[in-house]
C-alpha cells in the first residue's frame, strides 16, 4: 500500500518522553496496528495457522467442555473451556470472586482425556488449583446476561440478535482474569519464549482470549439450537465478527507497568517511531490518502458507536467526536501537499484535544503497514535489571539528573503528594489502592512511588558525595533502602519511555489512565471506566473468528462498527 | 514431607514478597528472589536456606546492619552488633562488593559471621558466576570467604532445571508464613473500595 520498510532513522524526531508518558495521555491511548492483538492475526494469517473444535461436549444449559485448537506450521495450542453453572449471588468481576460462567486453560500441544480430566478437577479453581508447564495461560469469564438472554432468544426463533442492543453491549462473555508466566503452576514466560509466535508481548494470552471468542459464539448457537430445534439459525458472519470478548481490568496492570520498564519503553519506542516514520514522508500516495480518508470517517462512527456511562468519559468521547468533524473538515486540504503526513500531524497538535491526538496517531499508523508493521518484532526485549555496584555517586547523580530530570517538576512535599498508596490485600492478593493518612499498611506498599523515591535518593546521594564521592556498593551498604531505585536507575539509563513520568501515589491519581495505556497496546477498544480504579473493555471486536481468518483481511477490523442490521 | 511443585515465576513472586514481608527493603527483597530462582535454575530447592534466613531475622536472631571493616589483605563485610549478620541482607552487599574486586588478582573478600552462608554464596555465583574458598557452613553462622585466585565455580552456567523447582514443604510453609506479613489485612472498608465494588453484574 506504501513504501517499503525503512531501515534509515526517521526526519521527524519521536515525541519527547515528557509529553508522552504522562498519565493524562497515556489515559487517552488508542490501539494501533502495532497493538499485540493486531500483530497476532497478522502472524495467524500468513503462517496459514488452522483452527479446529476437538471436543463439544455442553449440555442442554451450555454447561460442560469444549476443546478448540489452533495449529501453527510447528505447534499446537488448544484451549480448554469449563462452561458452569454460576449462581447469581456468586456473579462478580472482581478478584476475589470464587465462581464464574467459564472457566479456561490454554495447553501447551493437545491434550489427552486425562489432561482434561486434571484440568477439570483445577482449572474452575483457578487460583486455588495447581498446574503444570503445559498449561500456558489460565483465565474465567462471565456472560453478559442481558446480551446472552437477548441473543439467544432471537437466534433461536430464527431471527437476527438487534443490533443496537448488541452494540450497546459488544460482547457475549467478558474475562475477568487472565493469567501468564507461570502463575499458579503454568509454564513459564521463559520455557516459551523462544518460539517466534509466542516472542511478542502477551501473544499467548491474547491467542487465549481470541479463542475464547469463539468459544463465546458456539456456545450461544448451542443454545439457541438447544431450545429453538429446527427454527434456530446461527449468527450471520457480520454480526460473528462484530461480537468481541469483553473484559473487566482493574488494579493489577499497574504494578506490571512498574515491573517492567524496559518492555514498555520498547513499545512505546516501536509506537514512536512508527509515528515519526510516516510523518517523515514526502509524499503521500494517492490509494495511501484515500484509506486514510476511509479510516476517519470509520473512525467517526467507531466512536459515534462508543457510549458509556461514566460522564467524564462521555465528555471526552463527545469532544473527541467535535474533534474528528474538524478533522474531516481539514484533512483533504493537508493531505494536498508535501509532508501531507506531518502537516495533518502538526494540525492535531494545534487543533485537536488529547483524545483526538492519540487517535490521529493511530489512524495515521493505519494505511501503512509496509512502512511500520516491522516495528510490531521490536516490542519484546529480553529484560534484565542489573546493579552496577562500581559506578561513582558523582556518576549516579549525573545519571539521575539526565533522565529523571522530569522528578523536579512534580510537587512532591505535603501530604497530599503521597496520599494513596498501592498494596496486595490478603484477601486472594486483589490489588488495592489505599489512602496513606487514613487507612493502615503504607509500610507494605508495592514499589510505584518512583518520584518520590528518586527525591529521597537523590537528598541521600548529596549528603553522601559530599563526605566522599564513593561507589554505589559502599552507598548501598548504609543506605539499603535505595537499592531498589538504583538499581532501577541504572538499568533504564538511556531509555526515555521506561517510566511513567508522573506521581502515582499522589492524591487524585487515576489508574484508570495507567490501564488505558496498557489495555491499548494489548489492542482494547471501548474503555468503559466503571470508576478511576477500573474499566470494562472490548477486545477483537470486528476480527474475524478462527474459523473466517484464512479468508479475511487480518488487518481490516481497525475501528470496528456495527453492521447493518441482519433479519 | 512430600514436595511441592512450583514455577520459577511463582517462585520469584513468593521469594520477593516473603522477604519483604520480612522486612527488608524492595531492592534487597528483589535480590533474594533472584538468587531463589538462580538456585532453582542449579536444580536446587531454595526454600530450606530460605525458610533458615527468613526465620532467623524475624525472630531477632540477626543483624541488619552491616559495616565494612578496614583490613590490609581483604575487604571484611561484618555485622554492627552481636548477632550472626542476616545473609539475605549481607548476601547481595557481598554480591556487589565481589563483583567490583573480582578484577584485582589479589582481591579477597570475607563475610563475617553470617547466619545462612549458603545464601550469602547463591547471592555470589548468581551474580558473578564465582563460589567461594572457604565456609564452614551452608546453614549454620559461618564465614564466606571469596578469593580471585583460588575461587572455586559457583556453578556450571547452565540450567539444570528449567521451568519447574520442587520445593520441601515444611520450609515453603515458613517462606509462606513471610509472604503473608507483606500482605494488608483487608477490612470492610477497603473491601468496599476495591476495583469493582459496588457494581451488580447484571448487564
Amino acid at each position: 500500500m506504501t513504501a517499503a520498510v525503512q531501515t534509515s532513522p526517521p526526519a521527524v524526531p519521536l515525541r519527547p518522553a515528557d509529553e508522552v508518558m504522562r498519565l493524562s495521555r497515556m489515559g487517552a491511548s488508542f490501539p494501533t496496528r502495532l497493538s499485540f492483538m493486531r500483530s497476532l492475526l497478522r502472524r495467524m494469517h500468513g503462517e496459514g495457522w488452522r483452527f479446529e473444535q476437538r471436543r463439544f461436549d455442553l449440555d442442554a444449559q451450555g454447561f460442560g467442555t469444549v476443546v478448540l485448537t489452533a495449529h501453527t506450521p510447528e505447534q499446537a495450542y488448544s484451549l480448554v473451556v469449563f462452561s458452569h453453572d454460576l449462581p447469581p449471588e456468586k456473579r462478580t468481576d472482581r478478584v476475589i470472586a470464587e465462581a464464574w460462567d467459564a472457566t479456561f486453560s490454554l495447553y501447551d500441544g493437545i491434550p489427552s482425556d486425562a489432561d482434561i480430566a486434571r484440568l477439570a478437577a483445577n482449572t474452575p479453581k483457578q487460583e486455588a488449583g495447581r498446574f503444570t508447564s503445559r498449561e500456558l495461560v489460565l483465565g474465567r469469564a462471565n456472560r453478559s446476561l442481558r446480551l446472552f438472554s437477548h441473543v439467544t432468544a432471537r437466534l433461536s426463533a430464527g431471527q437476527q440478535p438487534d443490533i443496537g442492543t448488541l452494540s450497546g453491549v459488544g460482547y457475549l462473555m467478558r474475562t475477568t482474569a487472565v493469567y501468564g508466566s507461570g502463575k499458579f503452576g503454568c509454564g513459564d514466560r521463559a520455557l516459551i519464549a523462544d518460539r517466534p509466535e509466542l516472542q511478542g508481548a502477551f501473544q499467548v494470552e491474547m491467542l487465549a482470549v481470541w479463542l475464547f471468542r469463539w468459544f463465546t459464539v458456539m456456545l450461544i448457537e448451542h443454545l439457541a439450537r438447544v431450545r429453538g430445534g429446527d427454527s434456530a439459525v446461527p449468527l450471520a458472519p457480520e454480526v460473528r465478527d462484530f461480537l468481541g470478548v469483553g473484559n473487566a481490568t482493574g488494579l493489577g496492570m499497574a504494578p506490571f507497568l512498574g515491573r517492567h520498564p524496559q518492555l514498555v519503553h520498547a513499545w512505546v519506542t516501536a509506537r514512536e517511531t512508527a509515528l515519526a516514520r510516516v510523518r517523515s514522508l514526502a509524499e503521500g500516495a494517492d490509494e495511501t490518502r484515500a484509506a486514510f480518508l476511509r479510516l476517519l470517517v470509520r473512525a467517526r462512527q467507531h466512536v459515534s458507536e462508543w457510549q458509556v456511562d461514566d460522564p467524564q468519559q462521555m465528555a471526552r468521547i463527545e469532544e473527541l467526536h467535535q474533534d474528528l468533524a474538524r478533522l474531516s473538515e481539514a484533512a483533504p486540504g493537508l493531505l494536498d501537499a508535501t509532508t501531507p503526513w506531518d502537516r495533518i500531524w502538526q494540525f492535531g497538535q494545534a487543533r485537536l484535544g488529547v483524545e483526538a491526538q492519540e487517535l490521529l496517531l493511530a489512524l495515521l499508523l493505519e494505511p501503512h503497514g509496509a512502512l511500520v508493521d516491522d516495528l510490531a518484532d521490536r516490542m519484546h526485549v529480553s529484560e534484565h535489571l542489573a546493579l552496577d555496584p562500581a559506578m561513582r555517586l558523582s556518576e549516579l547523580r549525573r545519571l539521575i539528573a539526565a533522565q529523571q530530570g522530569w522528578v523536579d517538576a512534580l510537587a512532591l512535599d505535603g501530604p497530599e503528594a503521597e496520599a494513596r498508596f498501592w498494596y496486595y490485600s490478603e484477601e486472594k492478593l486483589e490489588p488495592r489502592l489505599g489512602h496513606r493518612h487514613a487507612e493502615p499498611g503504607g509500610m507494605l506498599e508495592m514499589p510505584l512511588a518512583f518520584a518520590r523515591d528518586i527525591r529521597r535518593l537523590v537528598a541521600d546521594l548529596a549528603q553522601a558525595e559530599a563526605v566522599d564521592d564513593t561507589i554505589v556498593a559502599a552507598f548501598l551498604l548504609r543506605h539499603p533502602q535505595h537499592r531498589h531505585t538504583v538499581r532501577r536507575v541504572q538499568s533504564i539509563a538511556g531509555l526515555d519511555y521506561a517510566e511513567v513520568r508522573d506521581n502515582l501515589v499522589a492524591d487524585g491519581v487515576r489508574p484508570i489512565d495507567l490501564l488505558r495505556f496498557k489495555l491499548a497496546f494489548f489492542g482494547a477498544s471501548k474503555f468503559d471506566p466503571k470508576s478511576d480504579l477500573w474499566t470494562r473493555i472490548t477486545l477483537f471486536q470486528g476480527a474475524p473468528q478462527p474459523d473466517g481468518l484464512a479468508d479475511a483481511d487480518p488487518d481490516g477490523w481497525a475501528f470496528a462498527i456495527r453492521p447493518v442490521q441482519v433479519n | 514431607m512430600a514436595a511441592l511443585h512450583l514455577s520459577f515465576g511463582e517462585l520469584s513472586f513468593y521469594c520477593c514478597r516473603a522477604a519483604f514481608g520480612a522486612g527488608l527493603p524492595w531492592g534487597l527483597a528483589e535480590d533474594a528472589a533472584v538468587t531463589a530462582v538462580w538456585l532453582a535454575q542449579q536444580g536446587r530447592d531454595p526454600a530450606p536456606l530460605l525458610a533458615v534466613a527468613l526465620a532467623s531475622l524475624t525472630g531477632d536472631a540477626a543483624e541488619t546492619a552491616v559495616k565494612q571493616e578496614p583490613a590490609e589483605t581483604a575487604t571484611v563485610l561484618m555485622a554492627d552488633g552481636e548477632r550472626p549478620l542476616s545473609a539475605l541482607v549481607s548476601g547481595p552487599s557481598a554480591a556487589d562488593w565481589w563483583q567490583v574486586l573480582k578484577q584485582d588478582p589479589a582481591a579477597r573478600l570475607v563475610v563475617r559471621n553470617v547466619d545462612v552462608p549458603g545464601w550469602v554464596i547463591a547471592c555470589i555465583a548468581s551474580r558473578t558466576g564465582d563460589g567461594p574458598t572457604g565456609v564452614q557452613a551452608d546453614d549454620g553462622p559461618g564465614d564466606v570467604v571469596m578469593s580471585a585466585d583460588g575461587g572455586g565455580a559457583g556453578s556450571s552456567g547452565e540450567t539444570a532445571h528449567a521451568g519447574l523447582v520442587a520445593v520441601d514443604q515444611s520450609a515453603w510453609t515458613i517462606v509462606q508464613r513471610h509472604f503473608h506479613l507483606s500482605l494488608v489485612p483487608s477490612t470492610d472498608a477497603s473491601r468496599s473500595a476495591g476495583a469493582g465494588a459496588g457494581l451488580v453484574d447484571t448487564d
